[in-house]
C-alpha cells in the first residue's frame, strides 16, 4: 500500500488516531527551540511542522475546526518562538489554506506528486514569510538561507508523511475489517 | 464542504476554504496590529514558558541527552591531546594565579589609598537553558529557573568565557534571557587597552557591532572589550569579546563564547554590602568628614 496515496474514506472511525498529527505539530513546535550546537543548522529555519499540517489539510476527513486548531497552534509558535504575535499563525493559515485546495488532485495522485506539491506550496509559503520579514523592521530574514529551509524541509517530507500516511492507512483498514465482520 | 451546526438536513454557510481564508485573515491581524514589544505581549510569552516548561524540558531532554552522548564520543578519540593540553594550560593558570594575587593585593592598596567603597560581591546562579530561540526575529535563550532561584530581569548573564547577554523576564520557573546578537540588546563597554567606552549593539548575526564611539577615538584591532558598569545592573569588567576592525563598515566584535548550543548558564548577581563605618561613600559626607 502507497502510504502516500490517502484512501478516499471518510476516517471517523478510525479511533483518535487523527488527533496524532496533532500531537506531532505540537512536538515540533516544543521542540523548536532545542539548543543545537551544529553550524549548519544554526541559521536554518526548518519548518517540520508544515508536514502534519500539509496531512491534516488533505485528510479526507473533514473537520471544521482544523483551521481553528491551525490558527491556534500558530498562536502557540509565535509566542514559544518569540516571533511576531500573528506570524506563524498567518504562515500556518495560509500553508493550510493552500494545502486543502490541492485535497482532490492529491487524492489519486503518485507519491512523487503528492511531494512536490508540498514542496511548491512549502515554497510559496516561506517565500510569504519573507515578504512579511521586508515589511518589518524587527525581522531581518535572508532569502537564501530562507530558501535553503524552503528546500530542506521539502527534502525531510516522506520521513514524517510516510508514518503518518502509514498509520492512517492502518487504521482505516482496521475500521472497515470490523465494518465487514 | 465543511457545515455548521449538526442537523440531519446539511446547511453550509461556509465552505472549510472560507474558514480557512478567515483563519489567514485573523493572523494578518495579529500580524499587523499587534505589537511585538507589548508589555502584555511579554508578559504573555513568560507565563507560556511558565506552562509549557515542563513540556518542553521532557522533550529535549532525550536530544539533549543523545547530544551529549555524540559529544562524549567523538572526543574519545582526542583524550591524549586533550590532556597534554589541559596539562599545559593548567601550568600556564598556575602562573597567572600568582600574578592575579599580586594585582589583587595592589588593588587593595589603591583602593585603601583613594578611599573607595568597596565593591559588592559577584554571586553566580548556574542556570540550564531549555530552549534557544535563535531564528531571523529574536535572538533569547530560555532557561529553567526563575524568581524562585532568585532571576531577575536585567541581570547579566555570562557563558564559560564571558557576558553572553542579560536576563529580560523572569517568571516563576523560567526566565528569558536576551543574547548579546539580538537586534535590542545594547551594552555599554569599554575597549581595555584603548581606554574607548561604546556602546555594543546586536544585529542578528554572529558579531555585534560597537556604536556611540567617541569620535576622536583610537580603536585597537584585537583589543579586549570589558563591561563598563554604567547604568547600573551590569557589573563591570565582565568579560565581553574581542574588537575586529575593518575597512569601511563599523567595528566588531568576536564574542568570547559562542552564544548558540549553549546547555548551561550562569546568572551574575551583584550582591550589595554594606560600607565600613570608616569609609563614607556620598561627597557630601565626604566633605563632613574634612
Amino acid at each position: 500500500m502507497n502510504p502516500l496515496r490517502r484512501p478516499d474514506v471518510r476516517a471517523a472511525d478510525g479511533g483518535s488516531l487523527w488527533l496524532v498529527p496533532y500531537f506531532v505539530l505540537a512536538g515540533f513546535i516544543f521542540l523548536d527551540g532545542l539548543p543545537v550546537d551544529y553550524q549548519w543548522l544554526r541559521h536554518i529555519e526548518l519548518g517540520l511542522y508544515l508536514v502534519p499540517i500539509f496531512f491534516i489539510a488533505i485528510s479526507p476527513s473533514e473537520r471544521d475546526f482544523a483551521p481553528f486548531a491551525i490558527i491556534a497552534f500558530g498562536l502557540l509558535n509565535d509566542i514559544l518562538s518569540e516571533a511576531p504575535i500573528g506570524f506563524w499563525a498567518f504562515l500556518f493559515c495560509f500553508f493550510y489554506l493552500l494545502a486543502m485546495r490541492q485535497k482532490t488532485v492529491l487524492q489519486e495522485a503518485r507519491a512523487g506528486s503528492v511531494w512536490a506539491n508540498f514542496a511548491v506550496v512549502c515554497l510559496l509559503t516561506y517565500f510569504a514569510g519573507y515578504l512579511i520579514g521586508l515589511m518589518r523592521a524587527d525581522m531581518a530574514i535572508d532569502f537564501w538561507l530562507y530558501l535553503t529551509s524552503a528546500l530542506l524541509t521539502g527534502l525531510c517530507f516522506p520521513l514524517l508523511y510516510c508514518p503518518l500516511g502509514w498509520m492512517e492507512n492502518q487504521s482505516l483498514s482496521d475500521s472497515l475489517k470490523r465494518g465487514d465482520e | 464542504m465543511a457545515k455548521f451546526g449538526a442537523s440531519i438536513r446539511e446547511t453550509r454557510f461556509v465552505s472549510a476554504t472560507g474558514i480557512a481564508a478567515v483563519c489567514v485573515l485573523i493572523g494578518a491581524l495579529f500580524l499587523f496590529l499587534l505589537p511585538r514589544d507589548d508589555p502584555r505581549v511579554m508578559q504573555l510569552r513568560q507565563t507560556a514558558f511558565d506552562i509549557f516548561l515542563p513540556a518542553i524540558d521532557a522533550l529535549g531532554r532525550p536530544f539533549i541527552a543523545l547530544r551529549n552522548t555524540g559529544t562524549q564520543v567523538s572526543q574519545l578519540s582526542g583524550l591524549r591531546e586533550e590532556n597534554h593540553r589541559l596539562l599545559a594550560e593548567n601550568e600556564a593558570l598556575r602562573l597567572k594565579i600568582n600574578e592575579m594575587t599580586q594585582a589583587q593585593f595592589l588593588m587593595q592598596q589603591y583602593r585603601a589609598l583613594l578611599d573607595l567603597p568597596p565593591e559588592p560581591d559577584i554571586e553566580l546562579f548556574p542556570v540550564r537553558v531549555v530552549a534557544d530561540l535563535s531564528s531571523p526575529f529574536v535572538k533569547t535563550l530560555v532557561t529553567k529557573g526563575g524568581k524562585s532561584a532568585g532571576i531577575e530581569p536585567g541581570l547579566a548573564v555570562i557563558g564559560t568565557n564571558g557576558l553572553i547577554g542579560r536576563v529580560i523576564s523572569s517568571g516563576l520557573q523560567s526566565a528569558r534571557i536576551l543574547l548579546l546578537t539580538d537586534f535590542n540588546s545594547n551594552i555599554p563597554v569599554v575597549a581595555l587597552a584603548s581606554n574607548v567606552q561604546a556602546i555594543l549593539s546586536g544585529r542578528n548575526n554572529d558579531m555585534p557591532e560597537l556604536q556611540f564611539v567617541p569620535r576622536k577615538a583610537t580603536l585597537k584591532d584585537g583589543d579586549l572589550l570589558v563591561t563598563s558598569g554604567r547604568g547600573g545592573r551590569i557589573p563591570i569588567g565582565l568579560p565581553v569579546g574581542i574588537l575586529r576592525l575593518g575597512v569601511g563598515e563599523p567595528p566588531k566584535v568576536e564574542l568570547l563564547d559562542d552564544v548558540q548550543g549553549l546547555i548551561h548558564v550562569r546568572v551574575v548577581k551583584g550582591v550589595a554590602v554594606d560600607a565600613p563605618p570608616d569609609i563614607q561613600t556620598s561627597p557630601a559626607s565626604r566633605k563632613a568628614k574634612r
